[in-house]
């Protein structure tokens, strides 16, 4: 890395410290810590893999990811930030990559400290022993900071043909309308090949479907970790397009 | 082999859309030599900006144009390193201060960059007193000067300025026009766009005059009398209406 592709992440990090950076992981913390005491009581003991692969993959990241970068790029655009840079000698990928590392650094840090704050609190209040069982959830949270990054990127790319933080009214709808198609493909199509694999295509979900692997202790997680792996190359390269794309006083050309 | 410090050739640009197309400017050629003071007029609309974008490589040309900014591409990243650009719009973030924005565009200069000349420049725009305060919290007028220390940061052979004096009060025009007098003097290029003809007649060497997307007039300054940047903008406007 350059020194001034390092001073650009510090700077990008310095951005993201706004009120609402720094209020955003406390409270997700405090609902994380909510949920996680109320599920340990009604448990005989507190199994952090089972909390990381419901509460965290399925309320946490999903919610913290977006409400820390809604918006990235086309507020960057319109705050003529992106512009002030490129008057540097400064590639728009620079610039992009530096955006998505330090917002996937700070979505990373909140959600590996929410995570075991939320579980060792739930311990500690219910007074039930944690489970930590750490050979499956070391392997579970780093798959998961792995969906993490695809959730940034995807915001990313979104944020390069949308304005303002409609990237994130599209990457849910994207989601859901990818997890309704799935489950109707489950429910009622199980026995076409073409769909049940086109099914896999909706959604760069492989990391996310190697944790839910994990957590059910049965199947093979590696066609999981190659899509997963797959996909974000493949989307980091779209968007890699998409910011070379734009005109960097307005939006998309 | 010595290029010219701007070299636009036959450019044109079209805003395309869904619904239109609208021709912003029509075969635009010009050359500006390494330490000339240019000023781009016009009326509003008349394809000043979009000239800037184009020659700061912001924007491409339609096909068939060429733009060179001392024998480059303007938007190589090397130009990039000795290209200065205020633009008439501006960042703000209440998380960092003026000095700290400062600093950041210096680091990422590199070697042409120093804190030393951030200080100095601070001074030169009486903003040392203000060099703690964060760039949401500046009036207007201040963060333009911001915005044109940052053009003159690391060690830039051509400058584009935007309306410069646009939000300025008059001591700062006075500042602005003895800080630029420096700069012509170690011999830095400066093309500006303004509707300031006053500045424009005391500070350039040359004007460019653009109309309706056209390159209407190229004027030198030396031995004119005071008035006649007016004189001609009015003549052009009732040409205009002729037409």
């Amino acid at each position: 890395m350059s020194g001034r592709f390092l001073t650009l992440m510090r700077m990008e990090l310095r951005r993201l410290m706004t009120p609402v950076g720094i209020a955003m992981p406390i409270f997700m913390l405090a609902l994380t810590g909510l949920f996680a005491v109320l599920e340990a009581r009604s448990a005989k003991n507190v199994d952090a893999t089972r909390l990381l692969s419901n509460l965290i993959s399925g309320f946490t990241l999903p919610f913290i990811a977006p409400l820390l970068g809604g918006g990235m790029v086309a507020w960057d655009v319109k705050d003529h930030w992106l512009r002030t840079l490129l008057m540097r000698p400064m590639t728009r990928t620079e610039y992009l990559m530096s955006r998505i590392l330090a917002l996937y650094f700070l979505t990373a840090l909140s959600v590996v400290v929410i995570t075991v704050i939320a579980i060792v609190a739930a311990g500690a209040i219910a007074e039930k022993e944690i489970a930590w069982n750490l050979g499956r959830f070391l392997p579970m949270l780093l798959f998961l900071l792995c969906h993490g990054y695809m959730i940034v990127l995807l915001m990313a790319l979104l944020s390069c043909w949308t304005p303002g933080i409609f990237n994130v009214a599209m990457l849910i709808f994207w989601a859901i309308a990818s997890a309704s198609v799935g489950a109707l493909v489950g429910s009622f199509k199980w026995d076409s090949a073409i769909l049940t694999v086109g099914r896999d295509f909706l959604f760069p979900s492989g990391f996310l479907d190697a944790v839910e692997t994990m957590s059910r202790e049965g199947g093979d997680i590696w066609p999981h970790l190659v899509w997963g792996i797959a996909s974000a190359f493949g989307f980091t390269g779209v968007t890699i397009w998409s910011i070379n794309r734009m005109n960097v006083e307005g939006g998309t050309e | 082999m010595s290029f010219p410090a701007i070299s636009a050739q036959a450019v044109t640009k079209t805003y395309k859309s869904f619904r239109s197309s609208v021709r912003a400017l029509t075969d635009v050629s010009f050359t500006v030599q390494p330490g000339e003071v240019v000023g781009l007029i016009g009326p509003n609309g008349a394809g000043k900006s979009t000239l800037l974008r184009i020659l700061l490589g912001y924007l491409p040309s339609d096909n068939g144009a060429s733009v060179s900014i001392f024998g480059r591409l303007p938007d190589e990243l090397e130009v990039r390193s000795w290209t200065g650009y205020q633009a008439d719009s501006v960042f703000r973030s209440p998380q960092i201060a003026v000095r700290k924005f400062l600093e950041f565009h210096s680091e990422l200069l590199g070697s042409l960059g120093s804190a030393s000349q951030v200080d100095e420049f601070l001074t030169a725009f009486t903003m040392t007193g203000s060099a703690g305060r964060s760039l949401t919290s500046m009036s207007k007028g201040m963060r333009q000067k911001v915005e044109l220390i940052l053009a003159f940061l690391g060690r830039p052979k051509i400058v584009f300025l935007d309306e410069p004096t646009a939000s300025l009060d008059p001591p700062s025009v006075f500042e602005l026009r003895e800080f630029l007098a420096q700069q012509k003097a170690k011999g830095v290029t400066i093309f500006f766009s303004s509707h300031n003809l006053t500045e424009v007649e005391n500070i350039c060497s040359r004007v460019l005059f653009i109309n309706d997307g056209r390159l209407v007039a190229d004027y030198p300054m030396e031995g004119r009398a005071q008035g006649f940047l007016e004189e001609a903008f009015r003549r052009h406007l009732v040409e205009r209406r002729v037409a």
